[in-house]
């Protein structure tokens, strides 16, 4: 029995290798440097509404790790979280126009649709505009954030709070 | 022999499992929390606030304490073989110098988590231990002090209303509704009815009150910018010399759940802290919603008045039952007489703060 096992099992390989080699004969010269690079990603924490609403949660996503990156991060939190005891923050309908560092300072540039409601509650507007500082400032490169709206800076969000000076993490918006 | 080989086997047995005993001592023998005393206290000639924080034990507590950057400017306190039982963190008095304390429980350690509006340097906290004082009937205490330094500000008060300046500003306006209830009321208009209510009463103190709308307008015009916007109402306290400047807010939230009053300052001088606790604890006492504290925010009227300002959120419109309670005349009138109450609170203790009575 273990010796039929054995030669069953070599038998097999057998036939994969021949199955492989047929393909890149098929195919032409399968030479790895021809074939297409698995993209590197990174986890990036990715924060959004907790279910109190009042505070953060951050969720880990895999992001392709290439110059758009904080871009991507950008936008996977205008998307939403996948847990769906979260809150998504900012409108679905957002654009991300570009995001640039410098100085230790990031540059978030988004389209009109981020006031696409012009107003509302304050609690609303400190949940959204911390969701953006705390997911950028993830990055060790980035230490405050400067929220553009088509490129200009803007005074306010919601109309309460300040935009219209790059901003660091805000304390007391993470539970534990 | 033999029997006296087994017992004294037993014996040995017996006793090696003794520290064992000790260790797994049952829950009611491990130190539990079984409260908490804030205390604070302001210096008005340096700024300097210090806020102290005694957390009380069943049983004197192991500590070990260390600060974090990141996620937050943090202090962690470890209290070793403590549970946290029933006990749970209050609000902190002081959000200029800890905005948050939190706490939880990991494995048989009590964490607690002090959270820092910025950086704190060594210095600016201590942690220590105080021993059960049977004569003073104090128990075990963990105690963590704070400290932190606000501009003073140049600024006077005398007690009373008569004579004040206070500028209103009724949030929102015009093109700009501001939040929308569960139940279809509009944020701008409750905002106006209440701040018309607390200008009536406090004309009758005998203060004179500074609007920055009376009606239904944008207060720079309904082309503006958010910047000339929120620019305009500030002016309204500075152009005015407003005494205090006092933007009147109601709240909304995704979470149909979330409830209470919360009132925002941004720490200018040390006045603000003061005037904004003032309003809270006011409208607390006779609104008698949640009390969700005095918070420090980067909000634009209160950072671009000169004078002590807070922006008060007086409840969630986007809770159905919540919204209900702002719409009811009396409680709208109990929450004017708090605005009057609370800043008549808030110039006593201005002018003790500067000896100025």
């Amino acid at each position: 029995m273990m010796c039929q096992a054995r030669f069953s099992r070599a038998i097999l390989m057998g036939c994969l290798v021949l199955t492989l080699a047929g393909c890149s004969a098929l195919t032409g010269k399968p030479t790895p440097e021809s074939q297409p690079k698995p993209l590197e990603t990174v986890t990036v924490k990715v924060y959004y509404g907790a279910p109190d609403a009042e505070h953060l949660a951050a969720e880990s996503n895999q992001i392709t790790k290439d110059s758009l990156l904080m871009q991507r991060a950008m936008e996977t939190l205008i998307a939403g979280p996948k847990n769906k005891k979260l809150w998504p923050v900012l409108p679905a309908e957002t654009k991300v126009r570009s995001v640039v560092v410098k100085d230790k300072i990031a540059q978030a540039d988004f389209s009109a649709e981020l006031k696409a409601k012009k107003s509302g509650g304050s609690t609303e507007e400190i949940l959204a505009v911390s969701a953006i500082i705390y997911t950028l400032t993830e990055f060790p490169e980035v230490e405050r954030v400067q929220i553009l709206i088509e490129g200009k800076k803007v005074a306010t969000l919601y109309g309460h709070m300040d935009l219209s000076e790059p901003l660091g993490r805000m304390a007391g918006l993470l539970k534990e | 022999m033999r029997l006296r080989y087994w017992a004294s086997l037993m014996v040995l047995l017996w006793l090696s499992c003794l520290p064992a005993l000790v260790l797994a001592a049952p829950l009611d023998t491990v130190a539990k929390i079984t409260g908490a005393r804030w205390t604070r206290s302001v210096d008005a000639t340096t700024g300097l606030i210090k806020v102290r924080l005694e957390v009380e034990t069943t049983k004197p507590a192991e500590v070990e304490s260390f600060i974090t950057k990141l996620p937050n400017w943090r202090l962690i306190v470890t209290l070793k073989g403590t549970n946290i039982d029933k006990w749970t963190p209050g609000l902190s008095p002081d959000s200029v110098v800890v905005t948050q304390l939190s706490a939880v429980q990991s494995e048989q350690n009590a964490r607690l988590v002090l959270d820092f509006p910025d950086e704190v340097k060594a210095g600016q906290y201590k942690v220590s231990t105080l021993a059960a004082d049977s004569k003073a009937k104090r128990p075990n205490r963990v105690v963590i002090e704070l400290e932190r330094i606000v501009p003073v500000g140049n600024l006077k008060f005398l007690p009373g209303l008569k004579g004040k300046i206070v500028a209103i500003d009724p949030g929102h306006g015009g093109t700009d509704p501001g939040a929308l209830g569960v139940r279809g009321s509009y944020e701008k208009k409750l905002n106006l009815d209440l701040s018309l209510l607390a200008k009536a009463k406090l004309e009758k103190a005998g203060a004179k009150v500074m609007m920055t709308r009376i009606s239904d307008i944008d207060v720079a015009g309904a082309k503006s910018t958010d910047r000339e916007e929120l620019s305009a109402r500030a002016q309204v306290g500075n152009r005015n010399n407003a005494d205090v400047f006092i933007s009147v807010h109601h709240n909304s939230s995704v979470n149909r759940e979330a409830t209470g009053t919360t009132t925002y300052f941004y720490a200018k001088t040390i006045f603000d802290g003061e005037l904004a606790r003032s309003l809270q604890n006011a409208m607390v006492r006779s609104g008698g919603l949640l009390d969700k504290g005095a918070r420090t925010a980067n909000f634009f009227v209160v950072k671009n008045t000169v004078m002590p300002a807070a922006l008060l959120e007086v409840g969630f419109m986007s809770n159905p039952q919540e919204e209900q309670i702002l719409n009811d005349p009396a409680f709208q009138d109990k929450i004017a007489q708090a605005i009057v109450d609370g800043l008549e609170q808030f110039f006593l203790q201005a002018a003790k703060m500067r000896g100025e009575q």
